[in-house]
């Protein structure tokens, strides 16, 4: 009877409150609540926020997550009639035990054509609930649960590539491991991520023939997306490739192999069982899979635990093609079935589970795991106190964007406001918040965007901007340049945009950084007074027509209105026959080009093409042309 | 251990135990039924349960419900190979669902505290899920009524915590 304290009487008498739970006893209860109850149980009470601040709190919380799997795909924004050629890369994360999906991620950009290029959009991996994602060769590292990001530089993405991400030993330093090939083999490198320097390693491993295999580059030694376990990166061989997994140590930091005594099939994956290496292993299109658990990780005793057996034709009433992987996804058996147009989840006794359909396209289910985190890092702590760039709900819609973005326009990122001070060249890393912040901002649909570039931006004067353009270590983007012309030509703002507009044009080289398109002239044609418009609306006929580019219809009409305004109506024509397939606001804006300058009998031309091309079925959309023009 | 093994019958009737409550109410239980509870079967294997178990922190209808429970899940490690395994765990799911469910909060506090000094961690698992389900979802405010706490933040520190994950608070 060691334990007989008895609680004082006073509080035998009051009703028993959740006060009087022991800390342990909270901490316990708070530990099953998800990421963002634990953020809202901070504004409770004090004893509360204390227990959910706790590091080691925050550890425990981390372990319980369930792992979650990555997936990405594209999705294209607008509807039909509002054709924007502008794609959501998308980041999700599933739980397979409740079948519940969530947006991690959105990044918003310009469609690439998949048969010439790679998607513009990689997840490379993910790290103690950090996810480490490129876009248009800009690196971040992101933890989505807090919703912090951060630019990561080195690598520079335009020639290293990216091989994975770890923590060392039990330093809270993050690093990436990456190759350079340029000249004889590929150089492998690794960098501290927020130190902003690389070094290279060699030698990368003690096995020669390991060292033969990565001097073999790119051509032969296809790197997949890593698996992470017990801190070290594990790659399967690409399709047909040796019987070996490539290891990293991360503690070592050198390459080594982890030989397979069993033939690997063309559809295998990495997985962690009971604190073991596992390996799902199948053939494309096959009802089977096997289980192979790597025993004894040291002396590579691999042994064959179970295989698992699909009936097949409940997945042909669905798939047309044999061209679906079998993947074994967790601990418990469960099936992934990865399909064309389907995947389907099945238990170990074969029996299905759910179905799924992926609402975009170009769906890749990743090798990648992520277990929520609000462990605080250091490398976002160092940037917390200089500019934090936290991302927009990316799942919410429109609406909850612009709500947000009223709520920043009543404290417009008092962090970017205190850059005024600062003494210039301005570091990188304010650039990579700057540019993160453009990106971040895409993460909700793309006029949000916009809006919030132009609450974002006003606060800096234009100068600054362009020197930070200007003094960061990557070329800046055309897209960033546009950005940042649209966002200084909010009304009243006229001179600064001009000057950052010539600046940036005798800034750039070739290619010129500015090209014309519906987000850089409008709103500085908007924004000018007639003669001023004109001269820029002449250059950039002048420049389209010298770079053979073709004038988007949003640019076209706004060039249609600055050349009527001023009376050109030959412009006006050269500028039409430029527009590729006119649409309802080009028609309307040569019209009332046409009838501003009172030019009756030109106007019948336009007339009569107008006639043919509903002739043709051009105004599909429903609408009529405005016709009290006439 | 094996002195005690040695007294249990194989039946799992076995050894009765007393179990004495803060307010004196005695309630007899097998030894498998009372040994749920890590304390009483530490205290079983060192045999000084002889003239009973005196719980004084925990009141008699607490025990009542501590006992219910026991006896509910006496069979479950016990049942191993049962045909009738599947219903009983669908039946004890249901038990269990509805011993939490109704409990006004102090006396779901009262459980928490009993399960946690008798050490019986299914109980403790299962009253403490209860409790972050009635947290889960909730805003500050919310949470605040519901657990009768007090605000103990300045109107900034509050705001301050609310900025510095403002995400988490849109609504």
């Amino acid at each position: 009877m060691a334990e007989t304290v008895r609680l004082p009487e006073q509080q035998r008498r009051r009703p028993l409150t959740i006060a009087n739970l022991p800390e342990e006893i909270l901490s316990e209860i708070l530990l099953l609540l998800p990421p963002k109850s634990i953020l809202q149980c901070r504004a409770v009470c004090k004893a509360w926020r204390d227990v959910t601040s706790d590091r080691a709190f925050l550890l425990a919380h981390h372990c319980r997550q369930p792992p979650q799997r990555l997936l990405t795909f594209i999705r294209d924004v607008g509807s039909r009639h509002d054709d924007l050629d502008i794609l959501d890369y998308c980041v999700e994360a599933v739980d397979f035990r409740t079948h519940q999906f969530q947006s991690l991620a959105r990044f918003t950009g310009q469609d690439y054509d998949c048969s010439l290029e790679d998607s513009p959009f990689t997840v490379h991996a993910s790290c103690d609930g950090l996810l480490l994602m490129s876009y248009n060769n800009y690196l971040h590292l992101c933890n989505p649960t807090t919703r912090q990001w951060l630019w990561v530089f080195p690598p520079a993405l335009q020639h290293d590539t990216v091989l994975g991400l770890y923590s060392h030993g039990h330093s809270s330093e993050y690093r990436v491991l990456y190759y350079r090939e340029i000249g004889l083999g590929p150089e492998f490198y690794i960098s501290i991520v927020g130190s902003g320097k690389e070094r290279s390693i060699w030698p990368h491993s003690s096995s020669a023939s390991l060292r033969k295999w990565l001097a073999k580059g790119k051509e032969e030694t296809q790197f997949n997306e890593p698996f992470l376990f017990h801190g070290n990166l594990h790659w399967l061989p690409h399709l047909g490739g040796q019987n070996k997994i490539v290891v990293f140590d991360t503690l070592d930091e050198v390459f080594r192999w982890l030989h397979v005594p069993f033939k690997m099939h063309n559809v295998s994956s990495l997985l962690e069982i009971e604190g073991s290496l596992a390996m799902s292993n199948s053939h494309i299109g096959s009802s089977k899979v096997d289980l192979w658990l790597l025993q004894d990780y040291k002396h590579m005793v691999w042994v064959h635990k179970y295989r698992i057996e699909l009936p097949v034709i409940e997945i042909r009433r669905f798939e047309e093609d044999d061209g679906w992987y079998l993947h074994i996804v967790s601990q418990e058996g469960d099936v992934l079935v990865d399909g064309f147009d389907w995947q389907f989840h099945y238990d170990i006794k074969g029996n299905l589970l759910e179905k799924f359909q992926c609402s975009g396209r170009m769906l890749n289910i990743t090798p990648h795991i992520l277990q929520e985190s609000l462990v605080p890092h250091e490398v976002f702590q160092i940037l917390d106190n200089e500019t934090q760039v936290h991302m927009g709900p990316a799942t919410a819609a429109a609406a909850a964007a612009e709500a947000a973005l009223a709520r920043r326009a009543a404290d417009p990122l008092p962090a970017l406001r205190r850059r005024d001070a600062l003494p210039l060249p301005l570091p990188a890393r304010l650039f990579a918040q700057l540019h993160g912040l453009l990106l971040t901002a895409g993460l909700a649909r793309h006029s949000p965007n916009f809006s919030l570039l132009r609450l974002a931006f006003p606060l800096l004067p234009v100068p600054h901007l362009l020197r930070l353009l200007l003094s960061s270590p990557l070329p800046p983007t055309t897209f960033l340049a546009n950005s940042l012309l649209l966002a200084s030509s909010s009304p009243g703002c006229l001179p600064s945009a001009l000057s950052l507009y010539v600046l940036l044009f005798l800034s750039s080289s070739s290619p010129p950084l500015l090209r014309p398109n519906a987000f850089t002239y409008p709103p500085l044609f908007r924004a000018a007074p007639p003669a001023l418009a004109l001269a820029l609306a002449t250059h950039s006929i002048k420049f389209l027509g010298a770079h053979a580019a073709s004038c988007d219809r949003l640019l076209g009409a706004a060039l249609l209105d600055v050349f009527a305004r001023c009376g050109r109506i030959a412009s006006c024509r050269k500028v039409f026959d430029r527009i590729a397939n006119p649409d309802l606001p080009a028609w309307n804006a040569l019209l009332s080009a046409y009838a501003r300058l009172r030019a009756r009998d030109q106007k019948r031309k336009p007339v009569a093409r107008l006639a043919r091309a509903q002739g043709h079925g051009v105004f599909q959309s429903g609408k009529e042309p405005r016709m009290q023009q006439y | 251990m094996a002195a005690a093994a040695a007294e249990a019958t194989i039946d799992g009737g076995g050894k009765m135990i007393i179990l004495i409550s803060a307010d004196g109410k005695r309630f007899e239980v097998t030894e498998a039924v009372a040994s749920q509870s890590q304390l009483i079967s530490n205290m079983i294997e060192d045999d000084c349960t002889e003239n009973g178990v005196r719980l004084p922190n925990v009141d008699g209808d607490i025990l009542t419900m501590v006992v219910d429970y026991c006896n509910m899940h006496a069979g479950d490690a016990a049942a191993d190979g049962d045909t009738t395994k599947a219903s009983s765990t669908e039946e004890l799911k249901k038990f269990d669902a509805e011993l939490v469910q109704a409990l006004e909060n102090p006396v779901l506090f009262k459980l928490i505290l009993a399960a946690n000094f008798l050490n019986i961690k299914s109980l403790l698992d299962m009253t403490c899920q209860r409790v972050a389900d009635m947290m889960s979802g909730k805003t500050p405010e919310q949470m605040r009524e519901t657990f009768s706490i007090e605000n103990d933040f300045t109107p900034e520190e509050e705001a301050a915590i609310r900025q510095e994950n403002a995400w988490a608070f849109d609504d």
